[in-house]
């Protein structure tokens, strides 16, 4: 009799226990579905994010890139504009050396140059002269679109710095993103809650740290 | 309960976050986001100065900083030490403001300003001080702070017409008998022995200056009015005059105490001899000053009872009325003209205009063992340092420092000296000027500044504001008595 009824409480027991198991096992399966959930859910988010981040930072680096490229252009041509200035300001100093060679010519044959003898000199003096003040006119207009284009480069590598400064932080936060979705893919692979916190964590400086990109704070 | 609140809270967040950076790919540019803030920016400048700094360097800034920046102007120095006193009282929302070198003790004494370095971040100031020329640092860092950054510098030099030089090399000897009797006359020997008028005025001496100024002031000059007006090549131009060609600040005012206080330091004068009025050097500048009038060698616009100031030098190079004169470097931007697309027009045959360091001084007393000048001074010129200070109430420390540090990198300062004329305080900028600054009038001019500062300069006497009206009084005694020699000069010094 004894030994039925201890039969009978250990049957029940075993019952019991697996029943006890089967609901641990529901509860486990349960609390896992839940935290995919939420990993998949934040990995969602935070992938949008990402994508949403990596096309501003394309967008930021294009316009470094047009700055800078603006910039090069502008140093370019004005390069070849000094090029040019360079050769006409070498032109004028012949000019300038031939009329003053007339004016000492003159003075030696002890001529004026209202002299009727000196007329040849005199035309020729003209024409240099003519010739000088052209020179003069055109390196002034070089000269000036120089100015404009040194002042151009100037501003457009100032204007790459922003978006500079934006690119980095949306990259930095880009990485923290992705350090934190590799975080949230070891938290389905381990079920540890703690992970799944820990990547959230991550993920949210790396969106501020992304904002930052955007309003340049710090 | 709060659990599942929370979760759908941060759910809610991570939407909003996506649909935040959606928007922001939308416009990716920084937001502007503040109302622009309104600041004051004090300059010492003149309106096309002020207004060419609004449109090319602080709008630039304001854009990009949220900012309003409206200009102060003052008409000088004195003003503005005015204006950043009533600013400590009465702030308005000063973040920057203009100074000169002289006023800085003032300033600090007073409280009207703050070491500058308070802007920066730690160490960053000292690393931003180095971008500076020495003679900037040395000023700007007072009882082991940054009080202020350098902004830029100016010094006097001269500008003269080359073929007016010419002109006095080929006919000055024409002249030799009747200089020599006016010079024997106030130094009892006439020329020094073995004279020659040197051929380039980076060499001159006061008996250059005398010499070449008796030839302009006797030879018809066909450099000046005919060139000025600026007729057809080739056409018949108007006759040339005959009139004095040197000038000089000789008004009341400061630049005419500015120029004589440097020509006793030309003379070999100390600092602290500025206030004994037999000091030999003040006498021998003075000499040279009666004499020149007892022969009408200074241009007739100097001569008047109220003399001539920059303006009115500078207006008379332009007009090419004169030969040789002292100038700053933005009159010189000006007088040249063609600095850039809007600028004033300048003199007519421009790339007649050069630049040199100031004369030497030398003693119209001649060592008759010698037959030279008993006292030989040197090329001197005062230097003035312009600063960047930040009032004392400024709206934004930091604001004020960036502002500074924006306004004095190397492209807007090359482009500010380009487009109206100073001397750059950038030790890249002094050491690549031959390269930087591509027109060769325009390296003329900061070359003769650098090489002045190179061989003399220096500040201002610290005690030249007490003793100005006293020095002009002495001018003006001299200049109102015949008498030419040392003796007589020294008489009327004394008020005899």
């Amino acid at each position: 009799m004894a030994n039925e009824k201890s039969e009978n409480e250990l049957l029940r027991e075993e019952v019991a226990l697996q029943q006890k198991q089967a609901a641990e096992r529901e509860a486990r399966e349960a609390e896992g579905e839940t935290l995919k959930n939420r990993v998949s859910v934040a990995a969602i988010i935070l992938t949008t994010a990402l994508s949403f981040i990596g096309n501003v930072k394309s967008d930021r680096n294009d316009a470094v890139g047009s700055a800078k490229g603006a910039a090069d252009a502008a140093r370019r041509q004005s390069a070849e504009l000094w090029a040019y200035y360079q050769t006409a300001v070498s032109s004028r100093a012949t000019l300038e050396v031939a009329r003053d060679r007339i004016d000492l010519d003159l003075s030696k044959r002890g001529l004026s140059r209202e002299d009727p003898e000196a007329k040849m000199d005199a035309l020729k003096q003209v024409e240099y002269e003519e010739r000088v003040r052209d020179f003069d006119r055109q390196t002034q207009q070089v000269f000036y679109r120089v100015q404009e284009l040194e002042a151009q480069e100037d501003v457009q590598q100032r204007r790459a710095i922003e978006p500079a400064a934006a690119g980095v932080r949306y990259e930095l936060g880009g990485k923290l993103i992705t350090l934190a979705l590799i975080l949230l893919s070891v938290t389905i692979l381990s079920s540890k809650k703690w992970l799944l916190w820990a990547g959230v964590a991550l993920g949210c400086v790396g969106l501020l740290v992304a904002f930052d990109g955007y309003f340049l704070f710090f | 309960m709060l659990k599942r609140v929370l979760l759908q809270g941060l759910l809610l967040i991570g939407i909003a976050v996506n649909i935040s950076f959606l928007l922001i790919n939308l416009k990716p540019d920084r937001p502007h986001l503040a109302r622009r803030k309104h600041v004051k920016v004090l300059l010492r400048a003149s309106e096309p100065r002020a207004k060419w700094m609004q449109a090319n360097e602080l709008s630039e800034f304001a854009a990009a900083h949220d900012l309003e920046i409206e200009l102060v102007l003052a008409k000088d120095f004195d003003e503005v030490h005015d204006k950043l006193d009533e600013e400590a009282k009465h702030p308005t929302g000063m973040m920057l403001a203009d100074i000169d070198d002289e006023w800085t003790d003032d300033l600090r004494s007073e409280k009207a300003v703050r070491p500058i370095e308070d802007g920066a971040e730690k160490d960053e100031a000292a690393a931003a001080l180095d971008e500076y020329l020495p003679e900037g640092i040395e000023r700007s860092k007072q009882d082991g702070k940054i009080w202020f950054l350098p902004k830029r510098a100016q010094v006097d030099v001269i500008a003269f017409l080359k073929p007016a030089v010419e002109d006095a090399y080929l006919h000055w000897e024409k002249h030799r008998t009747e200089i020599e009797a006016a010079l024997k006359e106030a130094n009892g020997y006439g020329l020094p022995k073995g004279y020659q008028l040197e051929r380039s005025p980076e060499s001159w001496d006061s008996y250059d200056i005398f010499v070449a100024a008796w030839s302009w002031a006797h030879e018809p000059a066909r450099w000046g009015e005919p060139i000025a007006a600026n007729v057809a090549i080739g056409a018949e131009m108007p006759p040339p005059v005959t009139r004095p060609r040197l000038a000089r600040r000789t008004g009341h005012g400061e630049d005419a105490v500015r120029d004589l206080v440097g020509s006793f330091f030309r003379h070999g004068m100390k600092a602290e001899e500025l206030k004994n009025p037999e000091a030999p050097a003040k006498l021998d500048a003075l000499q040279w000053r009666v004499l020149m009038r007892k022969h009408r060698l200074l241009a007739p616009e100097c001569e008047t009872p109220d003399g001539i100031e920059s303006f009115g030098v500078n207006q008379l190079l332009h007009d090419r009325k004169i030969a040789y004169a002292p100038i700053s470097q933005p009159d010189a931007f000006w007088v040249h003209g063609g600095a850039r697309r809007d600028a004033d027009p300048g003199m007519r045959g421009p790339s007649d205009l050069s630049f040199s360091p100031e004369p030497s001084g030398a003693s119209l007393e001649i060592d008759p063992k010698t037959g030279q000048p008993m006292r030989k001074g040197k090329t001197f010129s005062f230097e003035e340092v312009h600063l960047w200070a930040v009032p004392v109430h400024t709206p934004n420390m930091k604001l004020s420092w960036q502002l500074a540090r924006f306004l004095t990198q190397k492209g807007l300062q090359q482009r500010e000296t380009e487009a109206e004329g100073m001397l750059p305080i950038r030790k890249d900028l002094r050491t690549s000027y031959q390269v930087t600054f591509r027109v060769d009038w325009m390296q003329q001019v900061l070359h003769a500044s650098y090489v002045q500062i190179a061989r003399g300069s220096g500040d201002l006497p610290s005690d030249l504001d007490t003793l100005d009206t006293q020095i002009l009084a002495e001018r003006e005694r001299v200049l109102a008595q015949p008498g030419v020699t040392l003796a007589a000069v020294r008489e009327a010094v004394r008020g005899k």
